[in-house]
C-alpha cells in the first residue's frame, strides 16, 4: 500500500480569553480570536484592534473605544446559549470595520456612536439600540423590534428596546426596520430617496393581488419577486414601512421596479 | 458521516474514534491519527498536551510508522482502549501502542512539519486554558457529524423559514440573478449553524474560519466545510480540493 503523507490542517488557531475586570488600559491583544465572557471592561481602548473573530458573551463594556477596530466573523453578543446579554454603554465604534459580522447577537447598545462605521449585512435581530448615533453608509442592515429569531427564548424578552437613535447623517442603503420598530422614536434622514409608508401590510397585499392578475407570466413572476423586497414578514408588524426607493431602480426588466414602487406608494389612494 | 453519527452515540464514541484513527492512518494523515488515538482515553488529549509535544510526537511517530492495512490499525486501537484509563499518561499509551504496532510499515517524511504544529498547541497553552478545545474529546469525524446534524436541523425548518431571513437587498439581487437565492439560503444555513454550534460547543471552541477558506474551525485545529449535499463535488475538486472527510453536508427540505 502506498502511504501518502499530507497535512490538511493549517496552523492551529489560539483563543485569547478575557474575563474579570479590565479598566483604564489599552487592550493588549495576543491573538486574533478573542472571547469575552463574564467580563467588565471600563474605559478600555480597543481602538485599531483586528478581531477574527471577537466572540462576546455576557459582558459589560463601559466607555470603551472600538474606533477603527476590525471585526471579522464576530458576534457582539450571545447567539443563543442564553447566558446573558452584552452591554455596551457610551462606547465608540467610529470608523470601525463592522462589515463581516452578520449576527450581532444578544447585545444592548446605549449611547454608542457609530460615526463613519462600515456596516454591512448586519442582522441585529436580538440587539437593542438606545440613543445611539450613526453616520456614513449602512448597507443591507436589519434592525428588529423583537428578537424574532430567538425561537428558544434565550434572550428572555419579547421585544428589543429601540429608540432615540440618530440616523440623520447615515445613508440607509437597503436598511430594514422590522418587527415593530417605531420610526417616530428615531431621528431619520430626510431625503427624497426614502419614503415612510403607512399600513404596509395592506399596501403589499393589494399590490400582490394586482400583480397576480398580470397576463404575462414572466412579467408576473418578476413582479412578485420584486415585491419580495417589501414582503418580509417583519414588515407586517410595522406601523410604518421605511422604504429605500433606490432599491426600485435598475431592474432586469426596464421600468418594472419603478412601476411597482409607484403601485406601492399609491396603493391606498 | 457514519462515523460521525456513531461518535455522538454514548458508548460508541470510542469505536468511532478508533475507526477514525484507522481512517486517518489509511489516508496518511498521521497527525490527526495521533490526535484520534488520544481520544480513547478520557482526558487523553489533555494529558498529551500536558505531557508536552513530546508525547504527541511519539504518538504521531507510531502512527506515522503506518499500518499494513485497516485491520491492523483497528487492532492497534483495541490495545489503546484496553488500557487503564484513569492513570495512564500519554507516554504509557504510546509505549503500549508502539509495542503492538512495532511491525507497522514506515510512513512518509512530511509528517515532521505536521508535528511542528503540534508543538505550537502546547507552547501557547491556549488549548488547555480554554478547557473546551481539543480536550473535549471530539474527533474530526465527530465534529463533521455534529456540523451536519446542526445544519440539517436548520434546513429542516423549511425554505419558508429560511427565506423569511432574506433581506430586501438580497431579494433585489435575486430579482436580477435568480441563482443567488441559493447563495443566500446557503449563507443563512451557515449563520444559523454557527449559532447552533456555539450554543452546543461554546463560543471559544467554534468559529467561522478564516484559514484556507474553510467554514468552521473547532478548537483552533479541526476545520469543517459545510455545503449542501449536491455541491460536494465543487468542494472536492480543484482548486479547492477539500478532503471529503472535512466536509459536512445537509439536504434541502422542499
Amino acid at each position: 500500500m502506498e502511504i501518502r503523507v499530507t497535512s490538511r490542517q493549517g496552523k492551529p488557531r489560539q483563543v485569547q480569553r478575557v474575563d474579570g475586570t479590565l479598566s483604564d488600559q489599552k487592550f493588549v491583544q495576543t491573538e486574533s480570536w478573542v472571547v469575552v465572557e463574564h467580563a467588565t471592561c471600563e474605559r478600555v481602548d480597543f481602538s485599531g484592534r483586528k478581531f477574527d473573530p471577537l466572540a462576546v458573551g455576557p459582558a459589560r463594556f463601559m466607555e470603551c473605544n472600538f474606533s477603527r477596530a476590525a471585526f471579522r466573523h464576530s458576534t457582539l453578543g450571545d447567539l443563543g446559549r442564553g447566558d446573558g446579554q452584552a452591554l455596551y454603554r457610551d462606547c465608540r465604534f467610529d470608523r470601525a470595520d463592522m462589515r463581516a459580522l452578520p449576527h450581532i447577537g444578544n447585545a444592548r447598545f446605549e449611547r454608542c456612536s457609530f460615526r463613519g462605521t462600515r456596516m454591512e449585512g448586519w442582522r441585529a435581530d436580538r440587539a437593542e439600540f438606545i440613543d445611539c448615533v450613526f453616520s456614513g453608509r449602512m448597507y443591507d442592515c436589519r434592525f428588529a423590534g423583537r428578537p424574532w429569531t430567538d425561537e428558544a427564548g434565550a434572550t428572555g424578552r419579547d421585544h428589543n428596546e429601540f429608540h432615540g437613535n440618530d440616523f440623520r447623517e447615515a445613508e440607509l442603503d437597503a436598511v430594514m426596520f422590522v418587527y415593530g420598530i417605531d420610526l417616530d422614536a428615531q431621528l431619520l434622514p430626510e431625503s427624497d430617496r426614502y419614503r415612510r409608508l403607512d399600513r404596509p401590510t395592506e399596501r403589499v397585499d393589494r399590490v400582490r393581488a394586482e400583480i397576480a392578475r398580470w397576463p404575462d407570466r414572466d412579467l408576473r413572476e418578476s413582479g412578485l419577486l420584486i415585491l419580495r423586497m417589501v414582503d418580509h414578514p417583519g414588515y407586517r408588524e410595522q406601523r410604518e414601512l421605511w422604504l429605500d426607493r433606490r432599491l426600485f431602480t435598475d431592474g432586469q426588466i426596464p421600468g418594472l421596479r419603478e412601476r411597482i414602487l409607484a403601485m406601492l406608494e399609491q396603493a391606498l389612494n | 458521516m457514519m462515523l460521525g453519527m456513531l461518535s455522538v452515540v454514548p458508548g460508541l464514541g470510542e469505536i468511532a474514534a478508533a475507526a477514525d484513527m484507522a481512517l486517518y492512518i489509511y489516508q496518511g494523515d498521521y497527525t490527526n491519527a495521533a490526535l484520534a488515538a488520544t481520544m480513547f482515553v478520557p482526558g487523553g488529549a489533555v494529558l498529551a498536551l500536558g505531557a508536552g509535544a513530546k508525547g504527541l510526537r511519539e504518538l504521531s511517530t507510531f502512527a506515522r510508522a503506518g499500518a499494513k492495512d485497516l485491520g491492523a490499525a483497528v487492532e492497534g486501537s483495541r490495545v489503546l482502549r484496553g488500557l487503564d484509563r484513569a492513570g495512564q499518561t500519554v507516554h504509557e499509551v504510546v509505549s503500549a501502542a508502539k509495542a503492538k504496532v512495532s511491525g507497522w510499515v514506515r510512513g512518509g517524511e512530511k509528517a515532521a512539519s505536521d508535528l511542528a504544529d503540534v508543538d505550537q498547541w502546547r507552547v501557547s497553552g491556549s488549548v488547555p486554558e480554554s478547557g473546551r478545545t481539543i480536550s473535549s474529546g471530539y474527533t474530526q469525524a465527530q465534529l463533521r457529524g455534529i456540523v451536519g446534524e446542526e445544519a440539517q436541523g436548520v434546513a429542516d425548518r423549511g425554505l419558508g423559514r429560511i427565506d423569511s431571513q432574506i433581506t430586501s437587498a438580497q431579494w433585489g439581487a435575486v430579482g436580477k440573478e435568480r441563482w443567488r437565492i441559493w447563495q443566500y439560503r446557503g449563507s443563512i444555513v451557515h449563520e444559523e449553524t454557527l449559532a447552533a454550534l456555539q450554543h452546543r460547543l461554546g463560543r471559544d471552541f467554534v468559529t467561522y474560519s478564516s484559514n484556507n477558506g474553510i467554514d468552521f474551525t473547532f478548537g483552533g485545529i479541526h476545520q469543517i466545510e459545510l455545503t449542501a449535499a449536491g455541491s460536494v463535488g465543487r468542494h472536492t475538486r480543484a482548486p479547492r480540493s477539500i478532503p471529503i472527510d472535512q466536509i459536512a453536508t445537509y439536504s434541502w427540505v422542499k
